[in-house]
């Protein structure tokens, strides 16, 4: 799920960088350092909406450094137990499909992909139905529900299923094509 | 035994008993009345003689059965006589069961302090009492009962004697003493009615009480005051031999011979054992049936049977040489059979009811064999099936509840302190399963949890073997014990009561049960490391060969191997690596640059080529990774990343 959020961080400013640009650049390290991270608590941090406010830099003593509190808007997306995602399937193998939505890495077992759909090796290893109607491979986009999360300091993994109603494949470029 | 002997000896007695036959009977129900009218303890103790009489009677009947065929009518006033004779010495043998050493020390000390008069009371019920007729008689015989047991009566059995009391009860060198006498082995028991017989029919014999005891054989107890009158008591029984020593059991053992063993083995269906001997010695074997008396059990095997051997053997060919090598565990098909010409019955079970093929006097159902055998060739105790094992007994239509079986053995072999505050738990048996809970607090054995249900009581306390640990997908736990102890990972499929767990590590699944994890945050990469190697080491098998450790399992790794043109895994126990490659090498990418260790490399030919940038942290780890991501198109990276530099 997604979230607009306050957060605050004290930023480390190397002395070159002062001058009439200072608050710029401390608004591009901000974004340099903060987008993409990913902590337990909030989820990954999306994108930096805006700069609430900067507080009064402390000069380092002996470095030079100046720290600065620096409160800022982002967007971060968290994804929880029981949340419906939608995601493009990367890898598929015999024990399941790993998909992406965003950031987070979601694996499907092959034990929470529904008993009529088999996994079918070859060249472009897949799920797919008896009948052939649905086939899930690589790069398809598949809904599915997230049952459990790991969140570790720098990504968080997630298992998901689609073995419940109106989960599953949404849109499938192979069977387009 | 000779019908002859007996009716010219006593024939007027017979006769006398079996015209008093009724009258016993009122007499006894006399007594019961009677009874009801004194102490009420006493009647207690009374009708539980005569429990015990029915279950005594019942066992000597079989015994008697083996012993002679003789006519009927003979037999039957012996053999009432015989339980006459039994009622006394099983309530003294039960009570010296029941109440441990007291009751026996009472015995004993009864019997010692007024020989002659005890000695009258156990003949009475035999003998005097069918010639009396008379009411005076039984009230004679009331009397004495009374007298018999008021001694016993101020002892307060229900309440727990204190060890101080229990010590004064512990045999002394007044009482009359224990001996162990050797008999002929498997008639222990034999002996033992023989000397009651032989009690009976000559009543100068000085010994108190005859014991065997089911699990000594070869021996059995005489209770005496003097090792002659052991030995008078003896001679000229067939299960005694003459030249047998007496062995005089000593005073302060003479309490263990009769203590009850706590160990008793808890054998029930569905418990999983494994054999002990022959063929299928170390095979998983369920239990289908217990048969206690017999000490027999019947368990369902997967067979071991060369087909080819037994349809010789029954076509009446010789092999020739004995077969030396064991025939893997297969099931058992009855087609094949059928098309080798083997004869399959099929036969149905008269007490279970079922159907079985028999062939060649083995029994299969289902393709499995079951076999009856003695309790002493299976253990029971501490086994811990594999999973392996567990799927090829499990039938495919079983549903989820197939593996209580497994569960019970499982509960066995649990830890103490199983649970903790907290758990999630699942009532797995009795009135309330399926119920869920929280473990509130843990006392020995019994476990108080708090219903998930509403409108129940607060906490229930539940015996630790009614709970079985519950969790739900996407839980994140962790292995505590058996065979993947270490591993972490998140819960995928709940399957009864084994659990599918998507390892952290390895993102592979896991079955495990679920009482072998707890529920964890922890992340651990499981087993990588045993002996020198670890987890993506690159190791030399042999000379020639070498190869990447991809995965650690218990004493064995799995290897993928440095060959260029295709992708082999194999198996390698861990005292088949010769050793690890320690060799720092380098090689060299497409533009001759020198790559090494850690550098980052980007694959850029072949279908791997859209494969990110990754360190390239020891060159082995390259194969690991690309491997991970890339199952299929694994040889070409190899190819792509000299394989000869490694070797070099």
């Amino acid at each position: 799920m997604f979230f607009h959020i306050t957060l605050e961080r004290n930023m480390q400013l190397h002395p070159r960088h002062f001058g009439p640009h200072l608050r710029d650049k401390l608004v591009a390290k901000l974004m340099k350092d903060v987008e993409g991270t990913c902590s337990g608590r909030h989820g990954f941090v999306v994108a930096i909406t805006g700069v609430e406010d900067i507080g009064k830099g402390l000069i380092r003593e002996g470095t030079g450094f100046v720290t600065f509190p620096v409160k800022y808007q982002a967007v971060v997306f968290r994804p929880f137990k029981g949340e419906i995602l939608e995601a493009v399937v990367t890898m598929v193998n015999k024990m399941g499909f790993f998909a992406e939505a965003g950031p987070v890495q979601i694996f499907v077992s092959n034990h929470l992909i529904p008993d009529d759909m088999e996994f079918q090796s070859g060249d472009m290893p897949n799920y797919t139905t008896s009948d052939g109607s649905v086939k899930i491979q690589k790069d398809s986009e598949v809904r599915l529900k997230i049952i459990g999360t790991r969140v570790d300091a720098t990504e968080i993994f997630c298992i998901g299923t689609i073995k419940d109603d109106f989960l599953g494949v949404i849109n499938d470029p192979g069977a387009t094509a | 035994m000779a019908r002859g002997r007996r009716r010219s000896e006593d024939d007027d007695f017979i006769d006398d008993d079996e015209e008093d036959e009724g009258l016993m009977d009122d007499e006894e129900e006399d007594e019961e009345e009677e009874y009801d009218g004194g102490k009420s303890g006493r009647k207690r103790r009374r009708s539980q003689f005569v429990d015990d009489v029915a279950v005594e009677d019942d066992e000597e009947d079989e015994d008697e059965d083996e012993e002679d065929d003789g006519g009927r009518r003979g037999k039957k006033p012996k053999r009432r006589s015989g339980s006459e004779f039994f009622e006394l010495e099983a309530m003294v043998d039960s009570d010296e069961e029941e109440e441990e050493e007291e009751g026996e020390d009472d015995f004993i000390n009864d019997a010692g302090a007024d020989l002659p008069d005890h000695d009258d009371n156990r003949r009475l019920p035999h003998r005097p009492i069918l010639l009396q007729e008379d009411q005076e008689d039984v009230e004679e015989m009331e009397r004495r009962v009374k007298e018999r047991y008021s001694k016993s009566n101020q002892i307060d059995y229900a309440e727990d004697a204190t060890d101080v009391e229990q010590q004064a009860l512990l045999p002394s060198v007044k009482d009359p003493k224990l001996w162990m006498v050797k008999c002929a082995i498997g008639h222990e028991r034999e002996t033992a009615i023989c000397l009651m017989q032989k009690f009976i029919d000559k009543p100068d014999l000085q010994i108190k009480s005859v014991i065997a005891l089911d699990h000594l054989k070869n021996y059995i107890y005489v209770e005496a005051e003097k090792e002659a009158h052991v030995k008078e008591a003896c001679k000229g029984l067939r299960n005694i031999f003459s030249s047998a020593k007496v062995m005089i059991v000593p005073i302060k053992e003479m309490t263990d011979v009769l203590s009850v063993e706590s160990k008793a083995v808890d054998l029930s269906r569905d418990t999983w054992v494994r054999m002990k001997i022959g063929i299928y010695k170390g095979d998983l074997a369920k239990v289908v049936d217990v048969d206690n008396v017999r000490q027999r059990v019947t368990v369902k095997l997967i067979p071991r049977i060369d087909l080819q051997t037994l349809a010789n053997k029954l076509e009446g060919r010789d092999t020739g040489k004995k077969k030396t090598f064991n025939p893997p565990p297969r099931f058992f098909n009855i087609d094949e059979a059928r098309e080798m010409h083997i004869r399959v019955e099929r036969r149905r079970d008269k007490d279970s009811g079922e159907y079985f093929e028999m062939v060649d006097g083995l029994m299969f159902k289902d393709g499995f064999l079951y076999k009856t055998v003695s309790v002493k060739s299976i253990s029971s105790q501490n086994i811990q099936p594999i999973f392996d094992e567990l799927e090829k007994f499990r039938k495919p239509g079983e549903d989820a509840d197939g593996d209580v079986a497994s569960l019970s053995t499982l509960f066995a072999n649990r830890k103490k302190g199983h649970f903790m505050k907290g758990d999630a738990v699942i009532v797995v048996r009795g009135d309330l399963k399926n119920l869920m809970g929280w473990v509130e607090k843990v006392e020995e054995d019994t476990v108080h949890i708090r219903p998930k249900m509403t409108g129940l009581p607060k906490t229930l306390a539940f015996n630790e073997k009614e709970l079985c640990k519950y969790f739900k997908p996407g839980d994140h736990v962790k292995v505590v014990s058996g065979v993947q102890e270490g591993a972490t990972g998140m819960v995928v499929k709940v399957e009864g009561h084994v659990l599918i767990i998507l390892s952290d590590t390895t993102k592979e699944h896991l079955r495990v049960f679920a009482d072998h994890v707890v529920e964890s945050s922890e992340i651990t990469t499981g087993v990588t490391r045993v002996g020198d190697y670890e987890l993506h080491d690159l190791v030399l098998l042999d000379n020639k060969t070498f190869g990447v450790i991809i995965r650690v399992e218990s004493e064995a790794f799995q290897v993928l191997k440095g060959v260029p043109d295709r992708p082999e895994v194999v198996l390698v126990k861990l005292r088949e690596v010769k050793c690890k490659i320690e060799r720092r090498s380098n090689a060299k990418d497409r533009s001759n640059n020198i790559v090494s260790i850690k550098d980052v490399v980007r694959v850029v030919e072949g279908p791997c080529r859209r494969v990110d940038v990754f360190r390239f942290a020891v060159f082995a780890s390259a194969f690991l990774r690309a491997i991970k991501f890339l199952e299929d198109h694994w040889l070409d990276l190899f190819s792509n990343i000299h394989a000869g530099s490694v070797n070099a």
